[in-house]
């Protein structure tokens, strides 16, 4: 399934999102996901399943000014 | 070289033309400006600047408290004499003015001084009529003198002298001059000036330069306001003392505003300046300089003087007797050269003074040497 | 006037300097700092996650009682302003946000027609709006209008240090705004930013001159002790006068 991360294109089993962040090796605590332009709350990242070209945003937040 | 060349240069100068042209925009624009030029001046002198008399205020007292601090300088005046050889028209003490003549005694002056000194006042001006018989040079001199030992600064208004004179009133410990031109108008000023050594315009008219080259630190001027046109008076005045300033660069210049009061006398002054020209005269003299001095006696009632406490004054006269001597002795019968309409005694005004958040200085400076 | 608390949307300040969590040498840095300046709003960024090293979430590094304000920095348009703003409050952030459009890269300028039209649909959608913006006061105006919860000029450039180069278009807005002004960029020196409070700046944002200081949390006490010191002076210059003053003509209202 091909997807798009971060605005780069990605081959990779199905999953949902949890199980993408989990795969990335991320910590689920202070990130924000987005998909297809739509934030997904974090409850729901178990539930829901990418399909073909989701474009998903993974976010956090950083230093700035 | 005179301040004579400036007012021949205004000779023919057609005011009421200049200030019938004067916009709105210009007068935005001489209030932009911190550096003022002539026209600026004449300019905030108009009766179109009127309409901006808030703007000038606030940018007056601006700068006054920028250049002079929230401080009032007092001092209090003592008629030393009555005695006047000249026939000025508009003066109480003209000579032929059926009044009560005294000159004051040296040892009658120890006694005015001694009263003046409780008070707390710390600068005296000494004022006479123009007697050269009931107040000679020596008689001058020695006034000084005493009045030099009870007050730190000393200053005359007298009539004009030659610059030798004042430096010999400089060394007696004299260190400021008052002396008002009373009209830079030739004109008008021979018409009021009937009789006597006054009558001589341009003696006078020089008379603070003399005094500044003499020595002295302070030279107060101004001119009598109600006698001619007052917006040309305000503004040969102002000229005057940028004249001066500019010259005599370690002389302090100061200006005065004496104008007619409504129960002066039986003289009816061709021009009456109300209370708004006043405060536009007083302001446009700050913003064209900034850095003179600004004198108010008690001819201006109480109620005003504390307003114009914001409005750019700097000097006051306080617990004022404009009769001969009257401090020592005060149930002695008087005739004033002016009615005063200011009667607070010093501590009422050094009181209004701090009411209106500002600092009452009885003593400005000390001369060591 | 008091020296009062500053009340941006339904929070209230009684510190007036914000500062930011951008270039720290490092994130361990900003809890000292933001405990040492007493400052009670600080400013995140958001961003994609590098997700091939391990990052660290700057909130962590923010004590709780300190407001977030997330800024809109990445921005090339209202467009996406608005979709960082949304993300921001949907992440947890609060309302709070810092609108920063900027298109162009040579100078950093903000870009105020974008950065107006994000903040009318923002606040329309109940944010906390401070936008950033190059200082304009008919733009201002019209910031207010649309729910601005405050006007953020700039002093000078981001990164320039060059302190208030637009001090005198800042003072037309402090004279005129309804809102609050608050300066930020361009302020790099403690000596700075009491002059912005001196003229009566609301309060100022201050990000790198803290965060690349040798000692960021000297610094930051220095800002804190500067903004205080520049608005205690502005209240003292501010007692006038009065007496029977008219409020329109405060000196001369007596003479009619």
């Amino acid at each position: 399934m091909d997807i798009i991360v971060n605005g780069k294109r990605e081959t990779g089993p199905p999953c949902s999102i949890a199980e993408l962040v989990a795969r990335k090796g991320l910590l689920t605590d202070g990130l924000v996901v987005e998909l297809n332009h739509l934030i997904v709350k974090h409850e729901q990242w178990q539930a829901i399943r990418l399909k073909e070209n989701d474009a998903i945003e993974l976010l956090s937040f950083v230093g700035g000014g | 070289m005179s301040f004579y060349a400036h007012v021949e240069q205004y000779g023919n100068f057609d005011f009421p033309r200049f200030f019938e042209g004067v916009s709105g925009d210009a007068v935005e624009r001489s209030l932009a400006k911190d550096k003022l030029g002539p026209v600026d001046f004449l300019n905030l002198l108009s009766p179109k600047a009127a309409e901006y008399l808030e703007q000038m205020a606030q940018k007056a007292h601006r700068l006054t408290i920028q250049y002079f601090g929230k401080t009032i300088q007092l001092f209090i005046p003592l008629y030393l004499s009555s005695h006047c050889s000249n026939q000025c028209a508009y003066c109480g003490f003209n000579r032929k003015n059926d009044i009560i003549r005294r000159t004051l005694s040296l040892r009658e002056i120890e006694a005015e001084a001694r009263a003046i000194a409780l008070t707390g006042m710390r600068h005296i001006l000494f004022l006479t009529g123009e007697s050269p018989f009931h107040t000679p040079t020596e008689y001058l001199i020695q006034a000084s003198e005493c009045l030099k030992r009870h007050f730190a600064s000393v200053s005359i208004e007298i009539f004009p002298m030659d610059e030798a004179d004042y430096r010999g009133l400089r060394q007696a410990g004299v260190d400021g001059m008052t002396l008002f031109q009373e009209t830079y108008d030739p004109e008008v000023y021979r018409r009021v000036h009937l009789a006597g050594r006054k009558t001589d315009y341009r003696y006078r008219l020089d008379a603070p330069e003399r005094g500044a080259r003499a020595g002295f630190r302070m030279i107060n001027i101004g001119a009598l306001l109600g006698l001619s046109e007052p917006r040309r008076e305000i503004f040969h005045t102002g000229l005057h003392g940028r004249y001066l300033e500019n010259r005599y660069l370690e002389t302090e210049v100061s200006i005065s505003l004496p104008r007619f009061n409504d129960t002066e006398g039986s003289f009816k002054p061709d021009y009456r300046i109300d209370d708004k020209s006043f405060v536009q005269f007083m302001t446009a003299l700050r913003l064209f300089s900034p850095k003179a001095g600004i004198t108010i006696s008690t001819r201006e009632n109480a109620r005003f003087r504390d307003r114009l406490l914001y409005l750019g004054a700097t000097r006051y006269s306080a617990g004022s007797c404009t009769g001969v001597g009257g401090y020592a002795e005060v149930k002695m019968q008087q005739s004033p050269q002016f009615e005063i309409t200011d009667t607070r005694n010093v501590d009422e005004v050094a009181a209004a003074i701090v009411a209106g958040g500002y600092q009452p200085v009885f003593k400005d400076w000390d001369a060591i040497v | 006037m008091e020296n009062g608390p500053l009340q941006l949307g339904h929070v209230t300040f009684t510190n007036r300097l914000f500062t930011g969590t951008g270039k720290f040498a490092a994130n361990t840095l900003i809890p000292g700092m933001l405990k040492a300046s007493g400052s009670e709003m600080i400013t995140v960024a958001l961003r994609r996650i590098d997700t091939t090293a391990r990052s660290e979430n700057i909130l962590d590094y923010i004590p709780r009682g300190v407001t977030l304000l997330p800024n809109t920095s990445g921005a090339r348009n209202a467009e996406q302003a608005v979709r960082i703003a949304r993300i921001a409050r949907e992440a947890g952030c609060g309302d709070f946000i810092k609108i920063e459009v900027i298109t162009d890269m040579k100078y950093l300028m903000p870009d105020n027609i974008e950065t107006l039209k994000a903040t009318e649909i923002l606040a329309r959608e109940g944010f906390i709006v401070l936008p950033y913006v190059l200082p304009d006061l008919p733009l201002a105006k019209r910031l207010e209008s649309a729910g601005a919860a405050a006007v953020m000029p700039l002093g000078a450039p981001i990164g320039s240090n060059r302190g208030l180069e637009t001090m005198s278009l800042i003072a037309i807005l402090i004279e005129n705004c309804r809102v609050p002004v608050i300066v930020d960029a361009g302020i790099g020196r403690p000596s700075q930013a009491a002059a912005a409070m001196e003229m009566g700046a609301d309060a100022v944002l201050v990000n790198t001159a803290i965060a690349t200081a040798s000692d960021p949390e000297a610094m930051g006490r220095a800002f804190d002790l500067a903004v205080k010191a520049g608005r205690i002076a502005f209240l003292a210059e501010l007692a006038e006068p009065s007496a029977g003053a008219s409020a329109s003509s405060p000196l001369t209202g007596f003479l009619h």
